[in-house]
């Protein structure tokens, strides 16, 4: 068997492609993304990868100009959403209802929502966050970490704004929800159904 | 009080996030000051958003590993060589087929030379990422594996069993992406050093042996598919291990 060297100089001196380079440049946005979409350091790097394979093999697609940014994430958002659905694991709609219902906690306003938060470690958001079920999840990542705005992230999920803002909205309570219920045993030392007080009146708005 | 709870919920992100207009902003303004239930949920969802803001430096410092980084190099570089798929697709394809007979020969050899060793570059590359996050059970059933790499990956490949003779074994199956597309990675550690058996479907190339990044990874042909054994440099006898594959493949 021949042993085949480098002989390509083309190939090891090649010009950087300006397209190539400005979507390299979302490599540490998008595997980012993908950590906390997949919970899985080596599903990441696959899922990012194959964003990229398809995003260099339909580059004459993308319109110079645009969101080039929002347009792999697009790619992203959508590989993951049919790699879980070919997987046939968990579906990726859930009932948001039920998870509320099961996570509700007790109204709740004698301590200062923020000061509470405030004391919370950067490791109990990651957490919080990976425990949100996955709707909820990429539309809080999308627009409180990566800030797409609603339009944009729309796209990305293929749902509409009006959906987008709702996803938003209780992905954020959850999140406070869980925070809440972390710290409040780690402080208190009671599971978060003891701690309700009497409510105080609402925050000023 | 113009607005109700329900149209209130609906507005809480955009007022959350101070993207609301003036009227809108007002109707809410009404609604929480009357209303505790949904003045609670705004509070709670500012309050989360708030934290994710203050934490932002953090959620965004991880980056992606340089492994990553490399791959997605070579991809770039792979998918550069094939810009003529897209226009393929325009062409009307009996006209396809006299460009692909005519120049059959000259793609073959193309495809046999500098490609070889991107393919084997690459799946060095994965070889090393993958074995390094590769949870070792202590050996698994290559039955399982071929099941396995079926339903989840529809690749229907011969995994080679471990073999105590050869000192081999079987630890798990991937699917692997290089720019040349998806290809079914069958994991084994040799004495504990790792080894990996490539499977590249609907692709025949001709053999050779590849020296890249400290590592040698053999090609063998067979029935359209190509199969690349990898291994670090000095790990036993490849030769030996390649015959015991392509037995064991037949």
């Amino acid at each position: 068997m021949a042993v085949l060297p480098f002989r390509s100089r083309r190939s090891a001196v090649a010009t950087p492609d300006p397209f190539e380079e400005e979507a390299l440049a979302q490599t540490d946005a998008l595997y980012r993304a993908a950590l906390r979409l997949t919970r899985n350091p080596a599903e990441a790097e696959d899922l990012v990868q194959e964003t990229y394979l398809k995003a260099f093999r339909s580059s004459g697609r993308f319109e110079r100009g645009t969101n080039l940014r929002a347009w792999l994430f697009t790619i992203l958002m959508n590989t993951h959403r049919n790699s879980r659905r070919d997987a046939a694991r968990n579906p990726i709609e859930v009932d948001s209802e039920v998870v509320e219902q099961a996570q509700a906690l007790p109204g709740r306003a004698a301590t200062p929502e923020d000061l509470l938060l405030d004391a919370t470690l950067d490791v109990d958001i990651k957490a919080a966050l990976d425990a949100l079920p996955d709707t909820f999840r990429s539309a809080v990542w999308l627009r409180d970490v990566e800030e797409f705005s609603y339009a944009e992230i729309a796209g990305m999920l293929d749902v509409p704004i009006g959906t987008v803002m709702s996803r938003i909205s209780r992905g954020r309570k959850l999140l406070y929800e869980q925070l809440v219920a972390t710290r409040g045993d780690e402080v208190q030392g009671t599971p978060p159904g003891r701690r309700d007080r009497a409510a105080v009146a609402g925050p000023d708005v | 009080m113009t607005l109700s709870c329900e149209q209130v919920r609906a507005l809480l992100a955009p007022w959350v996030d101070g993207d609301i207009g003036a009227a809108d902003r007002a109707g809410m303004a009404a609604h929480l000051g009357l209303c505790p239930p949904c003045a609670r949920r705004a509070a709670s969802e500012r309050a989360a958003r708030h934290v994710l803001q203050r934490t932002r430096p953090a959620l965004l410092a991880d980056t992606a590993p340089d492994t990553l980084r490399a791959r997605l190099r070579a991809d770039a570089q792979a998918s550069r060589r094939q810009p003529a798929v897209l226009t393929w697709r325009r062409l009307p394809i009996a006209v396809a087929a006299t460009l692909v007979l005519a120049f059959s020969g000259l793609t073959l050899h193309v495809a046999t030379g500098r490609s070889t060793t991107l393919l084997a570059a690459q799946l060095v590359a994965d070889h090393v990422k993958c074995h390094l996050t590769q949870r070792d059970h202590g050996g698994v059933n290559a039955g399982e594996v071929q099941h396995q790499l079926a339903e989840a990956y529809g690749f229907h490949a011969r995994v080679p069993e471990s073999s105590p003779t050869e000192r081999l074994r079987l630890v798990g199956a991937r699917r692997c992406l290089t720019g040349e597309g998806t290809n079914a990675h069958i994991l084994y550690r040799l004495d504990d050093r790792p080894v990996s058996l490539y499977v590249v479907p609907n692709e025949a190339r001709t053999n050779a042996t590849v020296n890249v990044l400290g590592r040698e990874a053999v090609l063998w042909s067979r029935d359209n598919d190509t199969y690349v054994l990898v291994a670090d440099k000095g790990t036993a006898d490849l030769g030996r291990l390649a015959r015991y594959m392509q037995h064991a493949t037949e």
